[in-house]
Formats: structure tokens, C-alpha cells, sequence
């Protein structure tokens, strides 16, 4: 009995592993065959199953050289990309760490109020405030630039939230002790709140990122010519434009945030044993 | 000193509090003047016309049906297969760190890296025509809710058995062996003791899960763009398109319904929440 019921997890498993996995894999492959057997394989219409699992082993780096030594306009869209997420995810972090002290450790009267409607605001779907934001960022001269990402990136409430939940644990007398010893808030907040803070900071950071990184609906409106698009949108259009580097275009622009979710996998799960605390 | 340490917690909460009240709050509140108002440089109060005009617009019912069908098979879907996936593969997920990894991984992936894939997958002469021997484009046919709603469960599944999991590893471990002491078999624990355990972790998956739903707008909209099929035109697809049509007053109105109806769902899901931890 026991030994069936070992089986039948194991069988679960490989089965989950599967469904996961393939696709990436699919992907991945793909990326690593000669751009002319990919181009064969699309123009001619070839037969399902040869399409899926031709030379799934094989390994040509062709599609990678051309993309990376031959064709600047990915390259630039890539960087425009890490650009726009980068700004965000730091610059969330840096505001957010601020607030999220203040929220926990110096209440005032009237703060909890605040933080509700810091959650109403997090909750909300992008397009209840898609006009006024679309005025907003008209008058600020951020339309169709970079910065009417990031600027309202860096504002959103959700790494406060996040980080304002971990905060609320910290012992208050652990930080009164710093006080006595003469330490600032700041210092406080930089010596002491923060290196506590790390795995929570770290997971929040990778989910800020994985977010934002496939971001669509906020470009699709603010930005306008199509060179200044993050990956994320412009990416299926140039994919299917040249399929025959086209997988290898996919394989690059997933590579970080797969890199980010295995680097920090530890955090992430701390991070998860947090918020099902509360 | 007490009120000294007052104004700290506002200077902490400043540089935020500014950024937020510039691209949220106050775009929040323009926004709910729109509901009730038309014409945009000459305002005018006009009640609850917006809303009647957004309900008798047929496209409208279709973007709210379709979102409906499609958010109201894929939730509860997910949250079953979430905790039944937990309970199964609890143990063995918790010695195995890349299990974990793995199971991210789909989450990670953007939606438009995987764009050649599902092109690939449900063409006529895709792998799916190939297997069940009929030749249909799949995305363009009745079954295309159908695969949205697998990808959503696909993208969202290993992340809410992990945040399962993590509720489920923190139960204390008597709990489990009190009730084996009494003769408790593997299901009735689980059904029991585990599940009702799990109630406040199921709230906030179903909560997470939710949001993520709405996130599918990103893969449809990467495949199909702005006018899809009928059957995957979504609400965000109604107030993009209003947005381009310039018909302000119509989005807005349409925004706020659905947010009122997401900010209701939360409401009575913390209500349960609260009154299930007083019982319990």
C-alpha cells in the first residue's frame, strides 16, 4: 500500500515536472537548431510531430550569433527593456522601504487609514485610472517616453504593502535598543530594519520584476512609436516576423526572470511562509 | 517626544505618499468624476446615464460575459488543484528544493516568449490538430476560452501549490499525529484537519489568483491584439478600445464596475476570513 501510494506520487510529480517543463524546453530547442531548418520547418508547413521533436538534441548557437553580433535593433530593445525594469524595481524598492518603516514603526494618527488606501490602490486594475494617468503623464512631457513606465512603476503600492506586513514583526525593542545606543532612524532603518528585512526585500524585488518585465498594458497606451516598446510587446511581432531567430529572441528575453525566480527561490519561499503568516 | 516621533513616520511615508498621489490617487478620484459626468471641458452631471448606456452596449455584455466565463472556471479551478496538488505532493515537495524551482518556473516565463509556442501548439496543422486528427485553428474556434483558461492554470498553478504547501509545513505536527492516535485515516486528516488549516492560506491564494486572472489580458491580447474573436474579446479589450475611441466617460464607468466588483469579493472574503478565525 505504501509502496503504491510512493508510485503514485512519483507519477504525479514526473507528470507536473512534464507540463512545466516541455514547453521551455520546446523553446529552448528550438532556439538551438540552424536558422534555415527553422525556416524550412515554418515556410513549408512541415508535418506536426517532425516540427516538435526534430533533432531536439542538437546544439547551433547560429540564431544566438546573429542576434547578438548581427542584429543592434534586439540588442537596443533589450537594454531599452532592463532599462525601464531596473528603474522600477529600484526605484519601488528605495520608496518603498521608506514608507514601508514609516507605515510599521512610527504610527500616527490617521495611518492605518493611509494604508488602506494604499491596498485599495494596489488592488486596482490598471485601467480604472487609464484616463487621468493618460493626462497626468501628458503634462509631465512623459508620453511616449520611457519614463511614463517607470515613473508610475516606482509609485505603485505594492512593495510597501509587502514589505510593511514583515516590518510589523520586527521587535520593537531590538530597535529601541539602537536608539539608546545614539543610532538615527536612518541608520537604524540602514543598519538594523534592512539587513532583517533581506529575504523579503529580495522576493519582493523578484516579483516586482517578473511583473513589470512582461508589463503589455501599460506600453500599449503611453507608448506610441513601436522602436520604443519594451520587449514585452514588441517581441511577439518581431518573433513571428523572423521566425528564424525568433526562438532564440524568446529564449534571451526569458532568460532573467528565470535567473531571478532560481537565485532567489530560498527568499521567495521564506516569503511565502511570511505572508501566509498573516 | 511622542509627537516628535509623529512626524518621522510621515517624513518615512512622504516621498511615497507624493508619487502615489500623483499617479493614483488623484487620477482615482478624477476618475470616479467620469462615471457621473459627460463632456470633457465642460462637465456635466448627468447621474447614472454612463451606467446605463455601458449595460445596454452589447459589446460590452460580451466583454463582461466572456471575462465572467472565463475568470469564473479558471478560480475555482485553480484553487481545488491547488490544494488537492499540495495535499499529494506536500512531503516530497518540501525535501526537494528544484521541485520548488520547477514548479516557479511557468510563472517566470513573460508571456511573450512563449507567444511562438501557443501559435505553434493550436494551429490547424499544429501539434493538437495533429494528435485529435481534426484540422482547426484552435485559437479561432469555440474551444479558445478553453485554452486561455489552461494557460492561466498552466502559468498559475505552481505558485499557489507552493504557497499551499508552505501553509500546510507550518501546521503544527500534532495535530496530525494526535489524530492518527485516534484512528484517523489519510483522507478524513486531510478533510478534517488540514483543510479547515488551510482556510486563511486559501483565502489570499484565491485572492492572488484572482488578480492573476485579469493578467491573461497580456497573452490574449500578444496573440489576437486589440479585436480578437468574439469569444476572447475581454473587458480590458472594451476599455482599451473606448480608450482609442476616445469615449472616456464609457471606460471609466465600465473600470469602476469591475473594480467595485473585485473591491466586494474582497470585502466579503475578509469578512469570512475574520469571522472563520474567531470560530476556529
Amino acid at each position: 500500500m505504501k509502496q503504491l501510494k510512493k508510485g503514485m506520487q512519483g507519477i504525479l510529480i514526473l507528470g507536473i515536472l512534464l507540463i512545466m517543463l516541455l514547453p521551455i524546453f520546446y523553446i529552448v530547442s528550438h532556439s538551438l537548431k540552424p536558422e534555415k531548418l527553422i525556416s524550412l520547418l515554418y515556410t513549408k508547413e512541415g508535418n506536426a510531430l517532425e516540427k516538435l521533436w526534430i533533432h531536439p538534441f542538437s546544439i547551433h548557437f547560429e540564431q544566438y550569433y546573429r542576434i547578438l553580433f548581427r542584429s543592434p535593433q534586439y540588442l537596443y530593445l533589450f537594454w531599452n527593456t532592463v532599462l525601464i525594469v531596473g528603474g522600477i524595481v529600484v526605484g519601488q524598492m528605495s520608496v518603498a522601504v521608506l514608507a514601508a518603516y514609516g507605515f510599521s514603526k512610527h504610527k500616527f494618527k490617521g495611518s492605518e487609514t493611509l494604508f488602506f488606501i494604499y491596498i485599495v490602490m494596489m488592488l486596482m486594475p490598471f485601467q480604472v485610472t487609464l484616463v487621468p494617468s493618460f493626462i497626468v503623464l501628458k503634462k509631465l512631457a512623459l508620453l511616449d517616453r520611457i519614463g511614463s513606465l517607470i515613473l508610475p512603476g516606482i509609485f505603485s503600492s505594492f512593495g510597501v504593502f509587502f514589505l510593511k506586513q514583515f516590518m510589523e514583526g520586527i521587535d520593537e525593542a531590538f530597535l529601541e535598543e539602537g536608539r539608546l545606543m545614539g543610532a538615527g532612524e536612518l541608520r537604524i532603518l540602514l543598519s538594523l530594519v534592512i539587513p532583517m528585512c533581506k529575504p523579503i526585500i529580495v522576493s519582493a524585488m523578484i516579483l516586482i520584476f517578473i511583473d513589470y518585465w512582461s508589463m503589455v498594458e501599460q506600453p500599449v497606451i503611453f507608448i506610441s512609436t513601436p522602436e520604443k516598446m519594451p520587449l514585452s510587446v514588441y517581441l511577439s511581432s518581431l518573433a513571428s516576423d523572423n521566425i528564424h531567430i525568433g526562438f532564440a529572441c524568446s529564449v534571451l528575453y526569458m532568460i532573467l526572470p528565470i535567473l531571478c525566480v532560481l537565485y532567489g527561490q530560498e527568499d521567495l519561499s521564506d516569503g511565502l511562509k511570511i505572508t501566509s503568516l498573516k | 517626544m511622542k509627537r516628535w516621533r509623529k512626524w518621522i513616520g510621515i517624513a518615512f511615508i512622504m516621498p511615497s505618499l507624493i508619487g502615489m498621489l500623483i499617479f493614483y490617487f488623484i487620477p482615482f478620484i478624477v476618475s470616479l468624476t467620469y462615471c457621473f459626468t459627460s463632456g470633457i471641458n465642460q462637465k456635466k452631471f448627468v447621474g447614472l446615464t454612463n451606467f446605463k448606456q455601458l449595460f445596454e452596449n452589447a459589446n460590452y455584455r460580451l466583454a463582461l460575459k466572456n471575462t465572467l466565463y472565463i475568470t469564473g472556471v479558471a478560480l475555482p479551478l485553480l484553487c481545488v488543484m491547488a490544494i488537492v496538488g499540495a495535499f499529494f505532493i506536500e512531503k516530497a515537495l518540501a525535501k526537494r528544493k528544484w521541485l520548488q524551482g520547477t514548479l516557479l518556473m511557468p510563472m517566470a516565463v513573460p508571456a511573450a516568449s512563449l507567444m511562438l509556442l501557443w501559435q505553434d501548439l493550436f494551429s490547424q496543422k499544429g501539434l493538437v490538430s495533429y494528435l485529435l486528427g481534426i484540422q482547426v485553428d484552435w485559437l479561432h474556434s469555440d474551444v479558445a476560452p478553453w485554452i486561455v483558461i489552461g494557460m492561466i492554470v498552466w502559468k498559475n498553478l505552481g505558485y499557489n501549490i507552493l504557497m499551499m504547501m508552505s501553509s500546510l509545513l507550518m501546521m503544527p505536527k500534532e495535530y496530525e499525529e494526535a489524530a492518527l492516535l485516534d484512528g484517523a485515516n489519510g483522507r478524513r486528516i486531510a478533510l478534517h484537519i488540514k483543510l479547515p488549516y488551510l482556510m486563511p492560506m486559501l483565502f489570499f491564494v484565491f485572492l492572488i489568483s484572482l488578480l492573476n486572472c485579469f493578467k491573461i489580458f497580456r497573452e490574449v491580447y500578444l496573440l489576437q491584439g486589440n479585436y480578437p474573436e468574439t469569444n476572447l474579446y475581454l473587458l480590458q479589450h472594451f476599455m482599451n478600445n473606448h480608450f482609442a475611441k476616445l469615449n472616456y466617460e464609457l471606460l471609466s464607468t465600465a473600470a469602476f464596475t469591475l473594480y467595485s466588483v473585485i473591491f466586494l469579493v474582497i470585502l466579503v472574503l475578509a469578512k469570512c476570513q475574520h469571522r472563520y478565525q474567531n470560530t476556529w
